[in-house]
């Protein structure tokens, strides 16, 4: 019954609940991995031991595990803020992508002599706009024509894709033409590092200024209460005078805009070029990384930073102790799904679980006689 | 049943509620919103379990674990709020009722929608079988829920709130039909808020207060003063004697007897609002509503009749700037208003009650605070972000839910939690506020109980004192014979006639039905 009376709870028992329930999953989840390294024959306690020291033995480390967390953090919240208005927008991958490409043309051909203190902004809003115009796309059939936004999202992942691919055979590949890949980015033009001794690079800044934005956006403005009602009842949304069609689009730009600006900052943080399936599924990771947060900024950044650290780790497990590190797919995907369920018997529940109807309430006391 | 109780965490719905229920006998259940009539049904139809107390029926004690059991025991239920597949045609919402007793893989060549189209015609019911069950008024698909019922060959019927979306002739039909159930030996619990219709149905009255049965009489022994008595709660009996803003207008209704004066006047005086042959399309490019014209003035309640699904809702939705005329022009307040928005509508003082509260009235999973503060701050920017504080938001939701004393532990829980007259209370709040000019209320007490529906009532007749315009739409007679200072009755998407103080009910129903009356 530990579903049915959490909304009376104080909200130190709901996080407490939350941590608790979180933690049972977690560990359920390297207990399940345990058991398959196991029958991988691995050792699991050395291999579990090489995650811990990958993800935050060292400060490079622990570094690397943040600045891994970054664009699923802004992947995350870009979905996640389309999630709440009930769009499916499932392109964050081709919003990524589009959003590194137009930052690598800004950055490593056409103002690529640039002066960084003006460069490096415009790289990162080149990113935003691109993904924008990438989501606008699928935003604008699903307003205009009732396109599912869902179908067209997918679909201009692939055109992204293959965009990608063709623009680093053709216009944008490097000057000696022996791989496809875009020029090199000055280092100049990339974002500084902002801790010496670790990757952690000037995105994270960015990654945080996102959250606190979006956080503010969504609970502190009109706009986002707009976005919410329109995802919880749509057409309550419109009898109370809301324009659905514009609530949708604005939600599908900003959702696209956070996705490309994690393309923009993942190129210009950390790759410096571009070359075929540079991303490994970050816009579909994200997808993961919201809904195990939740849809709540605060939560997305503790779903990032996990599914950060797990990468991170990853490489070290595969090297230290001799595991594929297949096997790290593994643990993110028990984790996922403990995770889920243990977030479903938690207090905190997915928004658009419609709570159960009860009578709470006791009698009226408005009372006036009536004459019938 | 005896001493069922049942407490919701810190709630305590039901506390010991005694009811006893003959063969053959119809027994009326009464109490205020929130008293725990729903939550009385639910357990005696097996969705909800006692904490405590024990059901019988025929001498036997029995356990209800799910809807099963009850279902074996011979419960059938109709609930206020419709256990239906909106998105399933009636044929298919049969078969998954009849689910759990018939294996037909087929389910089109089931012997059940045989058995429903037999009862059916037994009935004298014109049930569209085929149709999809949202496309179908709610009187309709409560006829749906009572086949269901009835297919269960129960011995006993749970009724809540059955005549709430009903026409005044539907109610009857219904009536008739209880008689004809209560003659072959099937029980029946009543459900509802109106006092005249538990006299003219029910053999016994059972009356609860918050949680508790606290009054059972046969119906020809109790008074009208004696029930309503039981069901206020002691300590709030002071409050009943709240000074009214205006006096009730109940000998003033009728309204008009000549139609003529109703058509509006060309060159109409900026202080009222004017429809002039208002059409109106649904989605299928089929007309809705034909050539309205009325005119409402200042202070003014004026009601639309009809039975539902003939042009009520959607005449309601041009008025408010949900749905798109067609032709013909509206004026509010002198202002050509064909094709302002919602948004600007509102700007100009116009409110909207909806039909349906839990579907367009409240976003249920958010929290009765942001259901309260729905309308609070909205603009008309395209990138909108000022920013609303948080304290004014609690402020106006804490103000609103004072005014109409929606009852909740806490304004964080979800709107689903509350019963639908609380809800239906929310929805109100934001409505009845400052600066309204023009109510367009579709049931506005549906689901309320006599309390509030009267608090409601007062609240509407003040605003109009105070030169609000005011549309009622109801499929509540008496309601707009209490309420209104004329009443249009509509029937296919046009305006048949003008009730007058003459008006017989069978002239009201035969201008429901479109035929005859005084136009």
């Amino acid at each position: 019954m530990l579903r049915s009376n959490h909304r009376t709870g104080a909200d130190l028992n709901r996080i407490g609940q939350f941590v608790l329930f979180n933690g049972i999953g977690i560990a359920v989840a390297f207990g399940v991995a345990a058991i398959v390294i196991q029958l991988a024959h691995g050792s699991p306690a050395a291999a579990l031991a090489a995650l811990r020291y990958g993800a935050w033995g060292t400060p490079y480390n622990l570094g690397s595990s943040v600045t891994k967390a970054v664009p699923l953090l802004l992947t995350g919240l870009g979905v996640s803020i389309a999630f709440r208005a009930k769009l499916w927008n499932l392109g964050g991958e081709g919003q990524l992508i589009l959003g590194a490409l137009s930052s690598a043309a800004i950055g490593a051909y056409w103002l690529k002599n640039g002066a960084s203190v003006i460069v490096i902004p415009l790289e990162l809003i080149a990113g935003m706009l691109a993904g924008a115009f990438w989501s606008g796309i699928a935003g604008l059939m699903k307003t205009w024509r009732g396109v599912p936004e869902v179908i067209s999202t997918i679909m201009l992942n692939f055109v992204a894709a293959e965009l990608l691919s063709y623009l680093l055979h053709g216009p944008l590949q490097e000057s000696t033409h022996s791989q496809p890949a875009t020029e090199e980015l000055r280092s100049s033009l990339m974002l500084p590092n902002i801790i010496p001794n670790t990757p952690v690079h000037a995105g994270v800044i960015v990654a945080v200024v996102c959250v606190v934005l979006c956080y503010v956006y969504l609970f502190r403005t009109r706009a986002g209460f707009d976005l919410k009602l329109v995802g919880a009842n749509e057409l309550a949304a419109r009898t109370a005078g809301i324009n659905i069609t514009r609530v949708k689009l604005v939600t599908m730009l900003i959702s696209g805009a956070l996705c490309g600006l994690a393309g923009a900052v993942e190129y210009t943080g950390v790759l410096g070029t571009l070359y075929e399936n540079w991303s490994p599924g970050y816009g579909f990771a994200a997808v993961a990384v919201g809904i195990l947060g939740q849809l709540h900024p605060g939560g997305i950044v503790l779903a990032a930073l996990f599914f950060g650290a797990l990468n991170a780790g990853s490489g070290t497990m595969e090297r230290a102790a001799n595991v594929s590190s297949v096997l790290v797919n593994v643990v993110q995907g028990s984790c996922l799904i403990s995770l889920m369920i243990a977030q479903y018997y938690s207090g905190l529940h997915l928004p658009w679980r419609r709570p159960k109807p009860r009578d709470t309430d006791g009698s009226d006391k408005i009372v006036v006689r009536e004459q019938l | 049943m005896l001493g069922i109780q049942k407490s919701y965490g810190e709630t305590k719905a039901l506390q010991g509620v005694d009811l006893a229920l003959e063969r053959g006998e119809i027994l009326g259940l009464l109490g205020e919103n929130g008293a725990g009539k729903s939550t009385l049904l639910n357990i005696l139809c097996g969705l909800t379990k006692a904490d405590s107390g024990s059901i019988s029926v025929d001498g036997e004690t029995l356990a209800f674990s799910s809807p099963k059991d009850s279902e074996r025991a011979g419960i059938a239920a109709v609930h206020q709020h419709f256990l239906l597949v909106p998105t399933f045609t009636v044929d298919e919402n049969l078969a998954l009722a009849a689910n759990s007793r018939d294996r037909s893989t087929l389910y089109r060549r089931s012997p059940v929608l045989d058995q429903a189209r037999a009862l059916a015609g037994q009935l004298e019911w014109g049930i569209p079988f085929g149709s999809v069950v949202r496309d179908l008024p709610l009187g309709m698909q409560q006829r749906v829920e009572i086949l269901k019922a009835l297919m269960r060959d129960a011995k006993i019927l749970l009724l809540d709130e059955p005549t709430a979306v009903l026409t005044p002739l539907e109610t009857d039909e219904l009536f008739t039909l209880l008689n004809t159930l209560r003659s072959q030996g099937t029980s029946v619990v009543f459900v509802s808020h109106r006092l005249n219709e538990i006299r003219s149905i029910c053999d016994h009255v059972t009356v609860i207060r918050a949680g508790i049965s606290v009054y059972t009489e046969s119906i020809n022994s109790a008074t009208d003063d004696d029930i309503v008595e039981q069901m206020i709660s002691p300590e709030m009996r002071s409050l009943s004697e709240r000074p009214r803003v205006t006096p009730v207008r109940t000998a003033r209704t009728v309204g008009i007897a000549n139609t003529a004066s109703a058509i509006p006047l060309p060159g109409s005086s900026s202080a009222c609002v004017v429809a002039c042959d208002l059409c109106s399309a649904s989605t299928e490019h089929e007309t809705v509503i034909r050539n309205v014209s009325f005119e409402i003035r200042t202070g003014e309640i004026f009601g639309f009749a009809g039975v539902d699904g003939n042009g009520q809702t959607e005449l309601a939705e041009c008025l408010v700037g949900l749905r798109t005329i067609v032709e013909g022009e509206l004026s509010l307040f002198g202002r050509a208003s064909n094709n302002l928005s919602v948004l600007q509508r509102r700007a100009l003082g116009v409110a909207y009650v909806p039909p349906d509260r839990q579907q367009e009235g409240l976003a249920l999973s958010m929290s009765v605070r942001d259901n309260l503060v729905m309308d609070v701050g909205m603009s008309n920017r395209l990138f909108d972000v000022e920013f609303v504080s948080p304290h004014t938001l609690v402020r106006t939701a804490e103000e609103r839910r004072h005014a109409f004393d929606v009852r909740v532990n806490s304004l964080d829980q979800p709107a689903a939690s509350l019963s639908g007259g609380n809800q239906q209370k929310i929805v109100l709040s934001r409505t009845l506020g400052e600066g309204l000019m023009f109510l367009v209320a579709v049931n506005p007490t549906r689901g309320l109980d006599v309390g509030a529906a009267s608090f409601v009532r007062d609240r509407i007749r003040s605003a109009a004192a105070q030169g609000t315009v005011v549309a009622i739409f109801s499929s509540d007679l008496d309601e707009l014979n209490l309420m209104c200072d004329r009443t249009a009755v509509m029937c296919n998407g046009s305006i048949t006639g003008y009730i007058t103080a003459g008006s017989s009910r069978a002239e009201i129903g035969r201008l429901m039905a479109g035929v005859g009356g005084n136009r």
